[in-house]
C-alpha cells in the first residue's frame, strides 16, 4: 500500500514534468513558426590580396524588422564569420531604419562620420557596405544615408551621399 | 527491476533528452592554442562573442604590456575571443557547431623569405613566437614539406615559382587543428634538403648545392648620370654571354644573359630619363636566361660594353623632354580634402589634406601652367571641384589623395578612374608612380568616386601611399617622397600627351 502511494506520487510528478516539457516544446514550435528571410551582408575584407573589398555573406534572419536587423548585423557581424569584419566606423549605431517606396532611409549616429578614419577605398567599403546590404532586401532599390537625422555631403570626401545611392558591384569581391 | 526504479529511469531519460534540445550558451569546448590541444575548456557565449577560461601565458610575448579584459565567473577567469583576435599577429576562430576555438599566429607572405646564391637556396619563415612544426620529404611528385602547428594563413594560398623547376606553395592544410603546410616542389632528381629543428621562431629550409655551376647571378642594376648621359650597370656574379635587342613600339632595350639567374636581393633602381622603367624576369629556365628590359621614353642610341662581372649600357645623351606641349593644356590638379575636412590622419598626426596640398604645389612648381582646385587649406565641396574643372574647360583632371584603412592596415599605390575615357590616363600615371615610388602595386582600379565620376574630362584619382601605415606615413612626411609623387604625375602626363594615338 505504502509502495503504491509512492508510485502514484511519482506518476503525478512525472505528468507535471512531462507537461512542462511539452509546454516549452510547444512554445519553441511557435517561435519557429516565425518567418525567415535571406539578406546579404556586405562585410569588409581589409586584407584581401586583390585589395580591400566587400564580401557578400548570406544569412537568414527574421523577416520582422528585417532592414534594421540586417544593418545591425552589419555593425556587429556574427563572430563565426572568419576573415571579415564590419566596414562601419567604430561606435556607429543605427538610430532608425524606414522604407518609403523603394528607398531605404537609414539614420546613423554621429560616429558614422566622426569616427571615419579616412581613405577612399575605406569610404567605398562603408557606404556600399550599407547600400548593398540594404538593397539585398526585396523592394529596396536605393538608400539614403542620414547622420543624426541630417543629409550630409560626404563621410570622408570621396563619395557624395546627398542623394539616395544604388548598389555598387565593383567593390564586391 | 521495481516499478519505482523504472520511473526514475524514465525521468533521467526525459531530462537527458530535453537538455540536448536547447542551444548551449555555455559549457566545455575544445581549444587549439598555438598548436597545443586542450580539452574541456570552459566557455560561454555573450554579445556575439566567445569567452574562454584559458591560460594566456603562452601568448605573453605577443601581449607585451597589453592588458586583456577578463571576466570572472564561477571562480574562473574568462577572456574574450574577439579581443584576443584584435591582438597583432593573433588570429582567433570559433566553430560554434563543433564547439572548438582556434587561436593561432597570422602567417602572411611577408613572413616568408627566400634567398638564393650560387651555393644554396634558403627559405626562411619568421614567426613572432616559437611554434612547433614537422618536416619531411614526400614523393610522387618529390616535395619537401613543413607543417606549422598553430598558424593561420592570410591570404588563402601562396604559390610562387622559384626557378630551376622549384615551386613554393603555402596553404592552410587544416583549420582544426590549425596547420599551415609549406611545400617546395622539387625537380625529378631531388637535391638534398635540410630543415632547422622544431620548435622555433625561425623555420629554415636549406637546399644546398642546387644552383652550383648554373651560371651567373644578376645581383644589381644601377642607373647613374655620367657626363650628361645615363649609364646602366648590370652586376653579375660572373660573366655570362649576353644578347641585346633594341626594339620599337614602345621603344625599349632588352638584354638576355645566359646562363644566369635572378638574385632575390635584386631591387628596382630609381629611374632616370630617358629610361621610364626597368623590368627583369627569369625569361627561360633551360637554358637559364635572365631578360632585363629598359623601357625608354623615346628611341635612342645605346653603347654596350662588358667587363668581368659587369655589363654597362650607355643611353645617348640626356635631355629633358620638352614641357612646352604640356604648358598649352588646361591640366587641373585637385588636392583632396581641405579646411574642416582633414581626410585621413596618421598615427603621428600627419593630415592627408596638408600632404595632398603640398604635392599639388610641387606639381605646380614643376609645371606652372597647372590649375589647382584649392591653393590653400580651405573647404571645397566635391561638386565645387567638378564645377572648377568645367569652368576652366579642363583637358584632364587629377585628384591627389593619400590612402587609409582602419587599424594601421593598407599598403601601396593605387590609381582610380571611372569612365573609359580616363583609363589610359590612369595607366600612364600609375606606371610612373609605381616605378618612382617603389611601393606595392595596388593597381589601376575602377571606382565611382564623385570627382572622377562627374568631371567633364578624362580624370583620375591617385592614392600615393597609406597614411594609416606607419612606414608609409614616414615616407609621406618626407619632402623627397612628396617630390617623387609630384614628378611621377608630371612624367605620367608627359607620356600620356606624348603617346601615339
Amino acid at each position: 500500500m505504502k509502495g503504491n502511494r509512492k508510485l502514484i506520487f511519482l506518476l503525478i510528478l512525472l505528468v507535471v514534468f512531462l507537461s512542462l516539457v511539452f509546454y516549452i516544446r510547444a512554445k519553441k514550435a511557435v517561435r519557429e513558426r516565425r518567418i525567415w528571410q535571406e539578406v546579404v551582408l556586405y562585410l569588409a575584407d581589409f586584407s584581401s590580396p586583390k585589395g580591400p573589398s566587400l564580401v557578400p555573406v548570406k544569412i537568414k534572419i527574421e523577416k520582422d524588422n528585417i532592414l534594421y536587423s540586417a544593418i545591425d548585423l552589419l555593425i556587429n557581424p556574427p563572430p563565426y564569420l572568419k576573415g571579415v569584419s564590419s566596414p562601419l566606423p567604430e561606435g556607429t549605431r543605427l538610430i532608425s531604419a524606414e522604407v518609403k517606396g523603394d528607398i531605404a532611409y537609414l539614420n546613423f549616429s554621429k560616429e558614422l562620420k566622426d569616427n571615419f578614419t579616412g581613405g577612399s577605398t575605406n569610404e567605398m567599403l562603408v557606404v556600399y557596405g550599407i547600400v548593398n546590404t540594404a538593397c539585398s532586401i526585396n523592394g529596396i532599390k536605393r538608400v539614403q544615408i542620414l547622420v543624426e537625422g541630417k543629409i550630409i555631403e560626404s563621410l570622408g570626401g570621396h563619395l557624395e551621399i546627398m542623394e539616395p545611392l544604388e548598389p555598387d558591384r565593383e567593390i564586391v569581391r | 527491476m521495481s516499478q519505482q526504479s523504472q520511473v526514475l529511469f524514465l525521468f533521467a531519460f526525459i531530462f537527458l533528452i530535453s537538455s540536448f534540445s536547447y542551444p548551449q550558451q555555455e559549457g566545455k569546448c575544445n581549444l587549439h592554442l598555438l598548436g597545443q590541444q586542450y580539452e574541456n575548456v570552459d566557455y560561454f557565449l555573450e554579445n556575439n562573442d566567445v569567452y574562454l577560461a584559458l591560460d594566456v601565458s603562452p601568448l605573453s610575448p605577443l601581449l607585451r604590456n597589453l592588458q586583456l579584459k577578463s571576466v570572472k565567473k564561477g571562480g574562473k577567469i574568462f577572456y574574450s575571443l574577439n579581443e584576443l583576435n584584435s591582438v597583432q599577429s593573433l588570429s582567433c576562430k570559433w566553430d560554434g557547431e563543433a564547439r572548438c576555438a582556434n587561436i593561432g599566429i597570422k602567417l602572411k607572405r611577408e613572413n616568408i623569405i627566400w634567398e638564393r646564391n650560387p651555393s644554396a637556396l634558403t627559405f626562411q619563415i619568421t614567426l613572432p613566437i616559437p611554434l612547433s612544426f614537422e618536416t619531411g620529404i614526400l614523393s610522387n611528385p618529390q616535395r619537401a614539406f613543413v607543417d606549422i602547428k598553430g598558424a593561420h594563413l592570410y591570404p588563402a594560398k601562396i604559390e610562387e615559382e622559384i626557378g630551376d623547376n622549384l615551386k613554393m606553395r603555402v596553404a592552410q592544410h587544416s583549420i582544426s587543428p590549425d596547420i599551415v603546410r609549406f611545400v617546395i616542389d622539387l625537380p625529378p632528381s631531388p637535391p638534398k634538403v635540410e630543415f632547422s629543428p622544431s620548435p622555433s621562431k625561425q623555420i629554415k629550409i636549406f637546399l644546398p648545392s642546387i644552383l652550383s655551376g648554373k651560371g651567373s647571378g644578376l645581383e644589381a642594376i644601377e642607373l647613374k648620370k655620367v657626363d650628361g648621359a645615363v649609364v646602366a650597370s648590370l652586376r653579375l656574379t660572373q660573366l655570362s654571354e649576353y644578347k641585346t635587342l633594341l626594339l620599337k613600339n614602345p621603344p625599349r632595350l632588352a638584354i638576355d644573359i645566359t646562363p644566369s639567374y635572378l638574385s632575390p636581393s635584386l631591387s628596382s633602381p630609381e629611374t632616370l630619363p630617358p629610361i621610364s622603367q626597368v623590368r627583369w624576369s627569369q625569361f627561360s629556365k633551360d637554358p637559364p636566361t635572365v631578360r632585363v628590359v629598359f623601357d625608354l621614353e623615346r628611341e635612342i642610341g645605346v653603347d654596350i660594353r662588358s667587363k668581368p662581372s659587369l655589363i654597362e649600357i650607355k643611353f645617348g645623351s640626356f635631355f629633358e623632354r620638352d614641357l612646352r606641349k604640356l604648358e598649352g593644356l588646361r591640366i587641373v590638379i585637385d588636392p583632396g580634402h581641405g579646411g574642416s575636412e582633414p581626410g585621413a590622419i596618421g598615427a603621428s598626426g600627419l593630415k592627408e589634406k596638408d600632404i595632398n596640398l603640398d604635392i599639388a604645389r610641387r606639381i605646380k612648381k614643376l609645371l606652372p601652367s597647372v590649375l589647382l582646385t584649392r591653393e590653400d587649406d580651405v573647404d571645397v565641396s566635391l561638386q565645387g571641384r567638378v564645377d572648377f574643372a568645367t569652368q576652366v574647360n579642363a583637358d584632364v583632371f587629377i585628384s591627389v589623395h593619400n590612402n587609409s584603412l582602419p587599424n594601421a592596415q593598407g599598403t601601396g599605390t593605387e590609381t582610380y578612374y571611372f569612365r573609359e575615357d580616363s583609363l589610359e590616363l590612369a595607366q600612364y600615371i600609375h606606371k610612373v608612380l609605381i616605378s618612382k615610388l617603389g611601393l606595392p602595386d595596388g593597381g589601376v582600379r575602377r571606382r565611382g568616386f564623385y570627382v572622377i565620376k562627374n568631371s567633364p574630362c578624362p580624370s583620375v584619382l591617385i592614392e600615393g601611399a597609406y597614411i594609416s601605415n606607419p612606414e608609409e606615413e614616414k615616407l609621406l612626411a618626407s619632402e623627397d617622397f612628396r617630390q617623387k609623387i609630384a614628378e611621377a604625375v608630371v612624367e605620367g602626363l608627359k607620356q600620356y600627351f606624348g603617346r601615339e594615338k
